[in-house]
């Protein structure tokens, strides 16, 4: 207890948000209508769609209007690997991952070159032409139907099979990986690629001054946020059990910024708070009103406005200004 | 800032035709566009006319972005405010198409206030984050059953009439597609020099210390959110102006032109003209319309050419089309003008 | 060592008509404190970003230990040995001061880990303090860079600059808007940084300028005018003119 006491309000928060996944499956049941906890997962794979966003803006200063197009590439990655070659899961999963990062890498050697305006722009570009193409190509994408797949076993040793159909086991997956991915992100954002990510956003002209080559490094963060939303893309795939042409659509890139500018950009966890905020809101909402969609606006321009460091930057100053004090008094009293 | 940046411009009445190159440009395109209708059939007229209210379109945004450093994509909305803005004067209101314009005009400009109040507080991605969601919303509104009365018939329309233009003591009809032409010609250059007006005017020079370092222009007196507002109404009467020229060309209107893939086509075709300038939108809409109309009959999915279009223009002439053309027109000029440094 | 640390062959820079930086022919032969002198717009600063690879060049070469480094990318010429800093004060404002320094010491490697703590670089992490005691900057070591004051600024540039161990450091106007104290310090670090490495100097304060510089060069409109110590540099005749001589004009003239 004596080491909890020592915690800092933001880490007993983190850790309370932890506890409340962990236990997800069991405990909201208790109060609330089961669907619940599959939309717990649901925000949880959401979160890290908005995280990729998130690293790209809140921390190198790339807003992405595309991001959209690699959650889009890993949704289908999968979804291909398995209706079309028939591979197992672990195999198709890679493959959406592979199909995602690459097509990361590739149109990021074009993307990184360009900064803010011109950035966002060609983002939002590149993400249209693979909607269209892949509406278009409706035999093999399905279109705007989509297509859906058979799920293959996660694993399957003599008798025991596990399968995401067992929608707990299926939440500690999607639990687990998103965990895993966090935790990644967590290691970059610490490493000294993580402070040249940075370098770059607080001044360019500098970071290149100092060594770093601001185009790879604009690059690596692409790559990185590309494969952090192709993870999204498979595991949304894996969870709706369909790839549609739709997962490429602007709205969701849209949507992903908006979550990261809610939650709070430039912070590890303030795509989560975001995302797990709006995706409430909306659940809430939908049920009574067809259009909370305006209501998310508003919010969203509130936001902007008003707290431009989202959630996160409303909770630090909070705890700044209430549980603070308390400390600084404790601080003082000693010389 | 090509274009706006280096062309003259004087500051009194008249000045415009003593400018020198800049005024013979203008003079040769406007007997241009006044002799064209000899020598093209009437079908090419429209589709001149139609890049025409396009490029006026794409100079909308050119002004808030060229000229503000803001970038919108909500242009669209004010577009298409323009059109509900027309048909409402037309049809429930009764105007005459004069009436119909400036009720168009007006009907933007009212929607951009508040909008561009928001908008305007904030600055660079989250400007751009606004517009889209203010973009998002009105299509919400204007889509949802719901709110029917809004929309009302006045968002989905075809004129069931042929509209007129009374000028006089005669009325014009635009059965004739001359009509058609050159009414928009007029009413595009008309709107095309009111914004060359401002962009050049002590307003435009402002706007143009704000994009440049908008801390120092707040430190020489200038009330930046005041004026970047202010740029925004301006440009979004203009996008409404064309949705009205727009609606009396088409004599239809559609919801889909409130959608922000419609800024994204003005953000594209200014971009590839160049948005430095007010002339460089209607170039980049002029290749813009001009190779989809030929291009699509061959390759479909020609936006995957825009796409690379777009790229490469962004890459190696961020002035656009029509800034390449400048910059080579001055190394030209440079010889002839030896004592002009 | 052989042959001179920097080396620019007919080195020009136009923009449009104007010619900035005319056909300049500059060596520097290495050890000691060299500055660079001239009126306003005698394209100094020009003369540096044309060196570190801010400008592209017109036409000429830049040289350094031997090497053609005309049009490298900045980067590129940092991680050669050449660090600068810039007439208008340039540092990362939203990072912490140490954190800066960090940075500025990571930014030579080739390989940026990906997943490795930074924290764990212990040996950057004591480069970088270690720097900050000498530049003096070790009591603002976890402010935020933005809200140190323009002195401090100045000096942290200073230390970013020093963090990427260069072997020839430009300096723009380094002392420009100090106070009379700061001035001094910095004046201090410039001439102990210069025992351990070539330095370059543009600087606009004269009596900063000849009490450390070695060597003095004169530029006006694009081009040297002379060279040689300050002695020399003082009483040449037409540094007088060109130079010297241009703020009595004002003043008469504003008289």
């Amino acid at each position: 207890m004596g080491r909890l006491r020592n915690l800092e309000p933001m880490q007993i928060l983190g850790l309370l948000g932890a506890l409340f996944f962990l236990t997800a499956p069991y405990a909201l049941p208790l109060v609330v209508p089961g669907f619940w906890v599959n939309i717990t997962a649901e925000i949880m794979i959401w979160a890290l769609f908005a995280a990729s966003v998130n690293l790209l803006f809140g921390y190198t200063g790339l807003l992405s209007f595309g991001q959209a197009l690699y959650f889009g590439m890993g949704a289908y990655g999968v979804a291909l690997s398995i209706e079309f070659f028939h591979f197992s899961f672990w195999p198709a999963a890679l493959t959406g991952i592979a199909v995602a990062t690459l097509s990361a890498f590739v149109t990021g050697i074009f993307a990184a070159r360009l900064t803010w305006h011109y950035f966002a722009i060609i983002t939002v570009v590149f993400s249209l032409i693979f909607f269209f193409f892949a509406v278009g190509w409706k035999d093999v994408t399905g279109g705007d139907d989509g297509m859906p797949f058979t799920m293959p076993p996660v694993l399957k040793v003599g008798g025991l099979e596990l399968s995401l159909l067992d929608l707990t086991f299926q939440y500690y997956f999607i639990l687990a990986v998103v965990g895993a991915c966090f935790g990644m992100m967590h290691l970059l954002l610490k490493s000294p690629l993580g402070y040249a990510f940075i370098a770059v956003r607080e001044n360019t002209a500098r970071a290149g001054l100092v060594g770093y080559n601001a185009y790879m490094v604009r690059l690596l963060s692409f790559v990185f946020s590309g494969f952090f939303a192709g993870v999204s893309g498979v595991l949304f795939a894996l969870f709706s059990r369909y790839a549609s042409a739709h997962f490429l659509f602007w709205t969701v890139s849209g949507e992903g910024v908006v979550w990261a500018v809610v939650g709070g950009a430039g912070t590890l966890f303030g795509p989560v708070l975001g995302t797990a905020f709006l995706i409430v809101i909306r659940e809430e909402l939908s049920a009574y009103w067809e259009h909370y969609l305006l209501v998310v606006g508003v919010i969203v321009i509130l936001f902007v406005t008003y707290a431009p460091q989202g959630i996160m930057g409303l909770l630090r100053k909070a705890i700044a200004r209430y549980a603070r004090p308390a400390a600084g008094d404790g601080r003082g009293a000693r010389p | 800032m090509t274009a706006a940046g280096v062309a003259p411009a004087g500051p009194t009445p008249g000045a415009f035709f003593a400018a020198g190159a800049a005024g013979w440009g203008f003079g040769g395109l406007a007997a241009a566009l006044a002799l064209l209708p000899l020598v093209v059939p009437d079908y090419q007229q429209v589709f001149v006319a139609e890049i025409l209210v396009w490029g006026l379109f794409a100079m909308s945004f050119a002004i808030v972005f060229g000229f503000g450093g803001m970038l919108s994509f909500s242009q669209a909305v004010f577009f298409g405010m323009g059109c509900y803005g027309f048909n409402l004067g037309t049809l429930y209101f009764g105007f005459n198409t004069w009436g119909a314009v400036v009720s168009a005009v007006l009907a933007a400009a009212l929607l951009a206030l508040p909008v561009g109040y928001i908008a305007t507080r904030v600055r660079h991605h989250h400007f751009l984050i606004v517009t889209v969601i203010i973009s998002v919303l009105v299509t919400t509104v204007l889509e949802s059953g719901h709110w029917r009365w809004i929309a009302g018939p006045y968002v989905t329309v075809s004129l069931t009439f042929v509209p007129e233009v009374p000028l006089g003591f005669t009325r014009f009809s635009f059965i004739d597609e001359w009509v058609a032409y050159y009414f928009t010609v007029v009413m595009v250059a008309a709107a095309f020099f009111l914004a060359w007006r401002i962009v050049h005017s002590p307003f435009g020079r402002a706007m143009l210390a704000i994009k440049d370092n908008e801390m120092r222009a707040q430190m020489i007196g200038l009330n930046v959110n005041k004026l970047r507002w202010m740029l925004f109404v301006l440009a979004a009467g203009i996008a409404g102006h064309a949705g009205a020229l727009y609606a009396l060309l088409a004599r239809y209107t559609n919801l889909e032109f409130f959608h922000w893939i419609y800024s994204g086509k003005a953000i594209v075709m200014a971009m590839i003209g160049g948005v430095g300038s007010l002339v460089g939108p209607f170039v980049g809409t002029a290749f813009y319309m001009l190779s989809t109309e030929y291009l699509s009959r061959y390759f479909q999915q020609f936006i995957i050419v825009f796409g690379f279009i777009l790229l490469l223009v962004v890459r190696y002439a961020p002035d656009g089309i029509w800034g390449m053309v400048l910059r080579g027109a001055r190394g030209l000029g440079r010889h002839g003008q030896a004592s002009k440094p | 060592m052989t042959g001179p640390v920097l080396e620019t062959q007919s080195l020009t820079k136009s923009f449009g008509g104007l010619v900035a930086v005319d056909h300049v022919d500059f060596t520097l032969p290495g050890g000691g404190l060299h500055a660079i002198i001239g009126p306003n717009g005698a394209g100094k600063t020009t003369f540096f970003n044309l060196i570190s690879g801010f400008l592209p060049v017109t036409a000429g070469r830049v040289v350094f230990h031997g090497r053609d480094i005309t049009g490298k990318r900045p980067h590129e010429i940092s991680r050669l040995g050449i660090a600068r800093t810039l007439q208008i004060k340039s540092v990362f404002n939203g990072l912490t001061v140490i954190d800066n320094v960090w940075i500025a010491a990571k930014g030579q490697s080739r390989f940026l880990h990906p997943f490795r703590p930074a924290s764990s670089y212990t040996d950057v992490a004591r480069e970088a303090e270690a720097l900050l005691d000498d530049i003096g900057l070790a009591g603002h070591r976890d402010e935020i860079a933005g809200n140190l004051s323009y002195g401090d600024i100045a000096l942290l540039e200073i230390a970013i600059a020093l963090a990427t161990k260069p072997k020839l450091l430009l300096l723009d106007e380094p002392v420009s808007g100090m106070s009379p104290n700061e001035t001094q310090r910095t004046v201090e670090i410039i001439k102990n940084v210069s025992k351990r490495l070539d330095v370059i100097l543009i600087e606009h304060d004269m009596e900063v300028v000849f009490g450390v510089a070695d060597v003095i060069t004169v530029m006006t409109q694009g081009t040297i005018l002379c060279q040689g110590s300050p002695d020399a540099v003082a009483k040449d005749t037409r540094v007088q003119e060109a130079y010297l001589g241009t703020p009595e004009d004002e003043e008469a003239a504003g008289a």
